[in-house]
């Protein structure tokens, strides 16, 4: 069994609201230090090796009651934080697990996610500075693009 | 200093709105639109500021609340939102968030926004969202 990307051996992981977790084939539950990812999870991550050589991070959540919208989609706030936690990882692991903060990040909607949906990100680092961190990630589901998110975070401190 | 939140309601007290809210929105004197979301632990992130995800959940909220009454109560979907992060968040005042709509087409709604608590600007916002049902 491969171990979570998400490991922080100075802290607890938080509980989940959600009993019974089902992890997706492939994946492993990822370890949530943040409340509200932990509020809206369990998300699960797996890695795997790309065409170029180099190791994809994968993230995963299954779109639930809690993740709804008045129009009976996942809500873009839920897929927003979501990215927001898989590119946040991207960075975080980058760059030796220093805080960093989100400082912008554009997200562009294709298609719904919808109840029940396994919503899987594909984050990746496109540059890497002292100071600044370049990270953008792709949303599927059943293999379909739905969503894609850039992001650029800074490294605190530097 | 304390808000006034007489008259506000929540925008659709269920599914992730009523998980993650009450969103309660108003209007103010001048006739604007005003969200406020009260704080809780678990809108946090690990560092004990207002977690990222939630600051855009609130533009995206209120963006949206905007939309939808530009475009006459219809549908409406975000294709885009670009978010920049001026400051962080503390847990010690609500959240509060204002819009205003830049340009409506037949099948478009553009509308930009900020995410506040008092007078401190925590996240600006712009987005394009689609009029459901407007054609191509």
């Amino acid at each position: 069994m491969t171990e979570s990307i998400n490991q922080n051996p100075d802290a607890t992981p938080l509980p989940s609201p959600v009993q019974d977790i089902v992890v997706p084939d492939g994946y492993v539950e990822t370890p949530l230090w943040d409340p509200f990812e932990a509020f809206l999870g369990p998300i699960f991550d797996k890695q795997t090796p790309s065409k170029e050589g180099a190791t994809e991070l994968w993230m995963a959540f299954r779109a639930d009651a809690r993740h709804i919208n008045a129009g009976g989609v996942v809500h873009g706030g839920m897929l927003m934080t979501f990215a927001d936690a898989c590119l946040g990882s991207v960075a975080w692991n980058a760059n030796n697990r220093a805080p960093c903060v989100t400082v912008s990040m554009q997200t562009n909607f294709m298609a719904p996610a919808r109840l029940g949906d396994l919503v899987e990100a594909r984050a990746q680092m496109r540059r890497e500075t002292r100071s600044v961190l370049f990270v953008g990630g792709e949303f599927f589901v059943d293999g379909k693009l739905i969503m894609t998110a850039q992001s650029v975070w800074k490294v605190l401190g530097r | 200093m304390a808000l006034d939140l007489s008259g506000y309601t929540p925008i659709w007290d269920q599914g992730f709105n009523a998980y993650v809210g009450p969103f309660l929105y108003g209007t103010r004197a001048d006739g604007s639109g005003h969200l406020v979301l009260e704080l809780r632990e678990e809108h946090m992130n690990g560092g004990g500021m207002v977690h990222g995800g939630l600051l855009m959940t609130v533009a995206d909220v209120m963006l949206g609340k905007a939309v939808n009454e530009a475009a006459d109560g219809a549908a409406c979907s975000t294709m885009t939102l670009n978010t920049d992060f001026l400051a962080a968040g503390k847990g010690d005042a609500p959240l509060e968030a204002t819009a205003e709509i830049t340009r409506r087409t037949r099948s478009m709604v553009f509308v930009t926004g900020k995410v506040f608590q008092e007078d401190k600007i925590l996240l600006t916002a712009t987005g394009i969202w689609k009029i459901l049902g407007a054609g191509k």
